[in-house]
């Protein structure tokens, strides 16, 4: 079965017309299952919005008066907002738009031309993700010292992007493949250049996969902390997670339950508005190369 | 071939060069060649062995970690109408960030916090315990933290495989008086079987390698070292600017853990993208 029908599969539901009947106890049970972990998994989150609205209990630091978002201001002052999520913005685009360039240039080469060491180059490129950050840290960071790249946005791009290369490459690899060939040959045939055929004929026919892996590459590297916490040093170049991930240390945030709690918020809000414009790239974007 | 070259760069810059340099500084102390003596060191290091036996301990749960999801995903695939609500709701815990949610954990695990709150009121007082910071339950305590942010990614990416087994074999299985857990057993599992594989793997190298930034804001390592990992004690040797010699020297013994597990999700790939 190849990708773009497994896509396909995902995005709609599963096609069963079943007559309506009543529920057996195994129905039952499942819907119980479901229901319980569903709780289990807004729980968290519920409590997060309701404590980081609630009163300071025997904290240090409260409000006057009858104030409803007094520890969200707290945590967005102490978080450096708004420039924290400026940050995450900037580099996790970054990311996401070099990542798109660098790995459909390489995906097509791979899967559409023809060159001695192909099928090696690929393998070695998939292969480096079996080098994950944790393993070269201090090598990393020496490297990154000698290009003077340490706490500047372009050098957390990079290191985003060298460790999305793999995964990414794969991803429009895998769907370049099943894009018909005739199309791009019938473009070379009219005399259009390897890049001409490229922009104008292959990308326009993979906006699913741009849509995937720039969802895909947005939410990691705006999750990630270990990238962040190696790269940039000072807190004014801090993306949000990174941020509120080392102040939520501090005396003033561990006194305070609403204030923790406005944090994680904070750090929440910008994955969920992600989630609320794609969810279905989102969904693509996880299950594509999980499903064979 | 030139469309390679930005990515070949790259990746041999900031990887295969560091991994290389790593390797040699693992061999040194101060300039100085030790040959192995880095790698015997880890021999004799009571924290560095702990960190691993945290790992393993990751290890006993795995099989939860892989089935689980898919138990849920069959629940939902079978039962329900609205199960594209479910997987909104499931897709929540993948998209909060890692170390957000160690936030939040550390807030509702806390002493004086909602779960032991609730314990104590049915009566339970005595399992209330600090439970990222009590030495025996920290790691369990991660891993229980770990299995709700994972077990929802799990859920979906199942939920899209079974989608493409075909509606009649379930039917036919049905007519021939299977009840629910024998659909599961001979219809769903068979079914998925690749992807009950890829997130085999996907799980068992995040076991090693994802749990940082969860660590980071809740237990830290702690109390002690009793939830420290190795990628965990390899960047707190790194960040005290302790001995980076023996840091690379760890790092490379994780990447050795780590390539058994990952070959084989990088030869599925490779195969994957080279079908079809």
């Amino acid at each position: 079965m190849t990708w773009s029908t497994s896509i396909a599969e995902t995005a709609a539901p599963p096609t069963r017309r079943k007559p309506r009947r009543l529920p057996s106890a195994g129905n039952v049970i499942a819907i119980l299952i479901l229901v319980v972990l569903s709780v289990v998994v807004i729980l968290p989150v519920a409590y997060t919005i309701i404590t980081a609205l609630g009163r300071p209990s025997g904290a240090s630091y409260g409000p006057e008066g009858e104030d409803l978002f007094w520890a969200i201001r707290a945590a967005w002052d102490h978080g450096l907002m708004p420039g924290s999520l400026i940050n995450s913005v900037v580099t996790s685009m970054g990311a996401v738009v070099v990542l798109w360039i660098v790995c459909s240039l390489a995906a097509y080469a791979f899967t559409i031309m023809r060159f001695r060491g192909r099928e090696f180059l690929f393998l070695l490129v998939l292969a480096t993700l079996l080098i994950p950050v944790q393993v070269i840290m201090y090598p990393l960071f020496i490297q990154f010292r000698s290009f003077g790249l340490v706490d500047t946005h372009i050098g957390l791009i990079l290191g985003f992007v060298v460790f999305g290369i793999p995964l990414t490459t794969f991803q429009f690899a895998a769907y370049f493949k099943t894009l018909p060939l005739e199309t791009i040959d019938a473009a070379k045939v009219d005399g259009a250049s390897t890049l001409q055929t490229l922009f104008r004929v292959v990308l326009p026919m993979s906006k699913p996969i741009l849509a995937v892996t720039g969802i895909i590459n947005f939410v990691w590297t705006y999750n990630d902390v270990l990238l962040p916490f190696l790269i940039i040093q000072t807190s004014e170049n801090k993306p949000l997670v990174a941020q509120l991930a080392i102040i939520t240390q501090s005396q003033f945030f561990s006194s305070s339950l609403p204030v923790l709690a406005a944090a994680a918020l904070l750090g929440f809000a910008p994955t969920v508005a992600v989630y609320l414009v794609g969810q279905r790239q989102i969904v693509r974007g996880i299950t594509a190369g999980a499903v064979k | 071939m030139l469309l390679i070259m930005p990515a070949l760069v790259l990746t041999i810059v900031f990887k295969v060069y560091p991994l290389i340099q790593g390797f040699i500084t693992s061999l040194h102390r101060k300039g100085e060649w030790l040959g192995l003596a880095n790698y015997e060191r880890m021999l004799s290091d009571d924290i560095w062995i702990q960190s691993v036996g945290n790992s393993l301990k990751g290890f006993l749960l795995l099989p939860l970690f892989v089935l689980l999801p898919l138990l849920v995903a069959f629940a939902l695939f079978r039962a329900i109408r609205g199960w594209r609500t479910y997987r909104a709701i499931y897709l929540l815990s993948y998209l909060l960030p890692a170390a957000m949610a160690g936030l939040i954990f550390s807030l509702m695990l806390g002493y004086e916090g909602p779960i032991n709150s609730t314990l104590r009121a049915i009566g339970l007082g005595d399992l209330a315990v600090a439970w990222f910071s009590d030495a025996t339950t920290a790691m369990w305590a991660v891993y229980g933290l770990v299995f709700w942010a994972w077990f929802g990614l799990g859920s979906i990416i199942y939920l899209a495989a079974l989608a493409t087994i075909p509606e009649d074999q379930f039917e036919a299985a049905r007519l021939d008086g299977a009840n629910g857990l024998q659909l599961f057993r001979y219809i769903a599992i068979p079914g998925v079987g690749p992807t009950i594989g890829y997130w085999g793997v996907v799980t068992t190298a995040g076991m090693f390698l994802w749990l940082f930034p969860f660590i980071a804001t809740s237990t830290r390592g702690g109390p002690g070292y009793a939830s420290t990992t190795p990628e965990v004690r390899i960047y707190t040797t790194f960040t005290k600017g302790l001995n980076q010699e023996y840091a690379s020297a760890l790092g490379l013994t994780l990447f050795a853990i780590v390539l058994v597990v990952a070959i084989f999700q990088v030869r599925w790939m490779y195969s994957h993208a080279n079908q079809s």
